[in-house]
């Protein structure tokens, strides 16, 4: 991916199976997560249902379980998963010699509220 | 532990129950138990929190507490055997630490309160407990002892600190902030 990254600092910032929160001023705030199998994935941090941080759900596999209503939120395209319909904007993740890249432009991204 | 709201709240409430339930939840919570265990303090003998159905209860009343054992309100409905009466809220802890002690001792794995003083006999346990004077505070003792290691709490540690990190941010992206554009790193 061609594109600025931003550097958000060390991987062991997030411990496995958790997730930390990146506030963007004039922005969506976003949630980066650190899943068990050591995959790094970043979301904007509000469940497709109504809104609930993702941050905060449990985390397996490749989804986090939303902490008000259980929809299983896939980390990887952000889609609701099941029979749930829903979709959560993802924000393009590297890591780097043990460092975490967001891509800057989705990152400061205008969406629609 | 359920209790009712006690005399703080209802005219009618004898005692503390809340006050009770609460100093009962910080003693027993995290044991080890043959099988679930409820306990129960109402204020008065109206009996608001149905201590008469669980395993330890405890009845309120103006002379001090009824202590109640083997209830149950499930499949089997059974009301409580009284125990004892006594006078104080130290007593009413004292004898429900032994009382409790005795039956993680006695009772089968997965066997209720309410099958096991049907097995061994009321009597059997008022025996046990208050033959000697000095088995109940022996028991109640077995039963502090063990938990002081029992007693791990992971939500008081989280709220002493613990893992804070965990509930910060990371950063914070302020686009029109020069330092952050010193972040930046191109591909
Ligand atoms: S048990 Fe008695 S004291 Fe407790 S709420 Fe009921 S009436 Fe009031
Ligand atoms: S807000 Fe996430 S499931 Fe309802």
């Amino acid at each position: 991916m061609i594109g600025d990254w931003l550097d958000i600092g060390p991987v062991d910032q997030i411990a496995p199976g958790h997730a930390r929160t990146l506030p963007v001023i004039g922005g969506e705030e976003i949630a980066v997560f650190h899943t068990l199998d050591n995959r790094f994935y970043a979301l904007v941090n509000k469940c497709p249902h109504k809104q609930g941080p993702l941050s905060q759900g449990i985390v397996h596999g490749n989804v986090v379980t939303c902490p008000l209503h259980n929809w299983n939120i896939s980390l990887k395209t952000g889609e609701a998963l099941g029979d749930d319909e829903g979709c959560v904007p993802t924000i393009p993740l590297k890591v780097d010699a043990g460092r975490i890249y967001l891509l800057r432009e989705a990152v400061l991204a205008k969406r629609a509220a | 532990m359920k209790t009712c709201v006690g005399s703080e709240w209802c005219r009618f409430g004898t005692q503390d129950s809340t006050g009770l339930g609460v100093k009962l939840e910080q003693m027993t919570w995290g044991s080890w138990m043959p099988h679930k265990f409820k306990i129960a303090v109402s204020g008065c003998p109206r009996n608001c929190a149905e201590a008469t159905i669980k395993d330890f209860g405890v009845v309120c009343v103006d002379s001090g507490y009824e202590l109640h054992v083997g209830g149950n309100g499930g499949i089997k409905v059974r009301a409580t055997d009284l125990l004892c009466k006594v006078e104080t809220e130290a007593e009413a802890m004292e004898v429900c630490a032994a009382f409790i002690q005795l039956y993680r001792e006695e009772a089968w794995y997965l066997e209720r309160t309410a099958p096991w003083i049907e097995r061994v006999g009321l009597e059997h346990v008022k025996a046990a407990l208050f033959d000697s004077d000095q088995s109940v505070p022996v028991l109640a003792a077995r039963f502090r002892y063990s938990q002081q290691f029992m007693q791990d709490d992971p939500w008081a540690k989280r709220a002493a600190g613990e893992e804070a990190e965990l509930h910060q941010h990371l950063a914070e992206v302020r686009p029109f902030n020069t330092n952050v554009q010193q972040m930046e790193f191109a591909k």
